[in-house]
């Protein structure tokens, strides 16, 4: 059961990885230095981060049941979501320290 | 005309926000709390016994008769609930007399079937009831207020999303010390990321109120009388046989039976509870229910027998009218009372970002214009040091209030009188002052005293908790007890994250003080909470 939960919860956080590495402004972020997508390659990250979304979904409905396991999803999605979006901040923080740029300016 | 659209939106959600976003706030909180109110019970009731599940619903039963028939053989209706999950976890009897305020209650031992004996406490019942019940207001103006406030926060939500121009493109941004924007940034954050949730809970709040909303589909039918009213919610809700006693005493056929008949359609551990109608009556009625919990469907199903014979008289199943499951589903997920460890930690988190929703947009509303008015001649508006003054009280001073209800519940002695209401006004009382503090002090100073006295309130209660009882860390860890060890972690990660916040709230201060002196010209708005110490005095 545990092992399940944690397969959702890496999915869910794998999903929106996925989704926020296909944004320009976040790869940026996320892997500096590398090249900007080809429109290919971002349409596939796109439909692999859903999948892996939906591969969530699908877990929490096994895991709980269809009528919970949706409601469970939807926190799970908050969950990997929040994740994402802070380890994209802690990032972002630490490369404009790196830079030299003071925090708070 | 696109742009006046969203203009006029954005005018909404601020207004809307603000205007009741205090009793919002106190809302979230005490709506959070609710979603541990068990466990709060629990370690506010330390003597108690851990719950029992798991027990043989017939000799529970039996043990709840018997407390009945000792305590009230009279009563016009008998009611035990069994101890089957995380919602209930002692065998409880309930009885009720033909006059209103004739009646009483007791948690037993399922397996002994003694009353349980604890300290006279609100526990998290009490606190979850000030959610919807708030305190010291009477019941209309209360059912009003609420439901204008939940009201105010739909539209508050629907405009947030209309407004919102960068939905997606800015879905995981949070950009750290840029100031008002950085508030910007986490209120979107903690809104957009947990949009389902927030949609949700405000949504099933109104239909909560539903029928204090619109009493008039009541009235139409029913007529507009209390009388009247009252027999409309018997009839849609109570689900109840409603017979009249005979007045020729019978004996009561034994509970046994139609355990067992409802526990061969739902399984023996699908047994709620049972009501029992004019016991010891020829006429009496035995109301087996089973499990509200068992799914986000808020209703349980039920049989209905003869109580003297032990005939089934009626069978009634969970969801018969489509608009009455519509609404208990809804009102099922707003208190999710089915949900297991793993959904119930997730409700926790999101209804604690909906809290974080609350304060960021309180504080963003005061960051805004005390950013757009440091330059002004006059300076900054009085109604905008009002808003700052109560965020500070209420974002912080609340739940340092809720701390002292539980400092109240360890340091109250035993015997004294009114005991559980003192709790309460330990807790008002608390908030009161720190309100006051907010007010008198310059405003940074206020936030970092406020978030330290947090830290201390919270993180000491572990220590207070070792010292007034047994079952404190040391003994609960070892002994896989997690409702006491989750308290007592929780309140320290509490601590931890408003010394944490007192602390960099404290740095901040103390470099900006030191740029303002070295570069006085500039109205600099890095930190919205540390800012104007220097235009202030």
């Amino acid at each position: 059961m545990a092992l399940v939960w944690v397969l959702i919860l890496a999915s869910a956080y794998a999903g929106f990885g996925l989704l926020a590495l296909a944004m320009e402004r976040h790869r940026r972020t996320l892997l500096p230095g590398s090249r900007a997508w080809t429109a290919v390659a971002r349409r596939s990250l796109r439909c692999v981060g859903a999948l892996c979304l939906l591969v969530s979904l699908v877990g929490c409905v096994v895991a709980l049941g269809t009528a919970i396991g949706v409601v469970g999803w939807s926190g799970v999605l908050t969950v990997g979501a929040m994740a994402v979006m802070g380890q994209i901040s802690y990032r972002e923080a630490g490369q404009r320290r790196g830079h030299g740029v003071r925090r708070g300016r | 005309m696109k742009d006046g659209f969203r203009q006029s939106m954005a005018w909404l959600h601020t207004w809307m926000g603000l205007v009741l976003g205090w009793l919002l706030y106190f809302m979230f909180v005490t709506g959070t709390a609710g979603y541990l109110d068990t466990e709060i019970d629990r370690w506010m009731t330390p003597e108690a016994p851990p719950a029992a599940h798991g027990v043989d619903p017939v000799a529970a039963a039996r043990h709840g008769l018997d407390w009945l028939g000792r305590e009230a053989p009279r009563a016009q209706s008998w009611s035990v609930s069994l101890p089957v999950d995380r919602n209930s976890p002692y065998l409880r009897a309930f009885w009720r007399g033909e006059d209103r305020g004739d009646r009483g209650r007791a948690e037993l031992d399922a397996t002994t079937g003694a009353p349980i004996e604890a300290r006279d406490t609100g526990g998290g019942q009490r606190l979850y009831r000030m959610h919807w019940r708030l305190q010291y207001l009477p019941g209309d103006l209360v059912a009003w207020l609420i439901s204008v406030a939940t009201l105010f926060m739909f539209v508050a939500m629907v405009t947030g999303v209309i407004v919102h121009k960068k939905i997606f493109k800015d879905f995981f941004t949070f950009r750290l010390g840029k100031g008002q924007r950085s508030w910007l940034d986490a209120h979107n954050a903690v809104s957009v990321l947990s949009l389902p949730f927030q949609l949700m809970i405000t949504y099933s709040g109104l239909i909560f109120m539903m029928f204090t909303c619109m009493p008039l589909f009541v009235t139409a039918f029913y007529g507009g009388s209390e009388e009247a009213r009252q027999r409309f919610f018997d009839e849609a809700f109570s689900g109840r046989s409603e017979i009249e006693a005979a007045g020729t005493p019978a004996e009561l056929t034994d509970i046994a039976g139609p355990l067992a008949r409802a526990g061969a359609r739902w399984g023996m551990d699908g047994i709620g509870g049972f009501e029992i109608d004019h016991p010891g009556d020829a006429n009496a009625r035995i109301n087996v229910y089973g499990l509200y919990t068992a799914g986000p469907l808020r209703e349980a199903p039920g049989m209905v027998f003869d109580g003297v014979s032990g005939e089934l008289l009626e069978t009634r199943h969970a969801g018969e009218s489509a608009a009455k499951a519509t609404r208990d589903v809804f009102l099922g997920l707003h208190e999710g009372m089915f949900a297991g460890p793993v959904v119930r930690a997730l409700y926790l988190f999101a209804s604690v970002l909906g809290t974080a929703m609350i304060a960021t947009g309180l504080v963003l509303w005061s960051a805004k214009r005390r950013q757009n008015q440091a330059r002004r001649p006059g300076g900054v508006a009085r109604g905008v040091v009002l808003v700052e003054r109560l965020n500070i009280g209420t974002v912080v001073g609340l739940p340092v209030g809720i701390a002292a209800y539980f400092w109240a519940n360890r340091l109250l002695p035993a015997d004294f009188a009114a005991r559980a209401d003192w709790e309460v006004h330990a807790m008002f009382l608390t908030w009161a002052a720190m309100l006051v503090h907010a007010a008198v002090r310059p405003r940074t100073r206020a936030w970092i005293e406020q978030f330290s006295v947090a830290a201390a309130a919270f993180a000491l209660i572990p220590v207070l908790n070792a010292l007034t009882t047994d079952r404190h860390l040391a003994q609960s860890l070892p002994a896989g007890d997690w409702v006491f060890a989750g308290f007592d972690l929780g309140m320290l990660v509490l601590g931890a994250v408003a010394g944490l916040i007192a602390w960099q709230l404290a740095t901040r201060n103390a470099v900006e003080e030191g740029a303002a002196v070295s570069r006085p010209g500039r109205a600099d708005a890095a930190t919205v909470l540390a800012t104007d110490e220097s235009v202030q005095h």
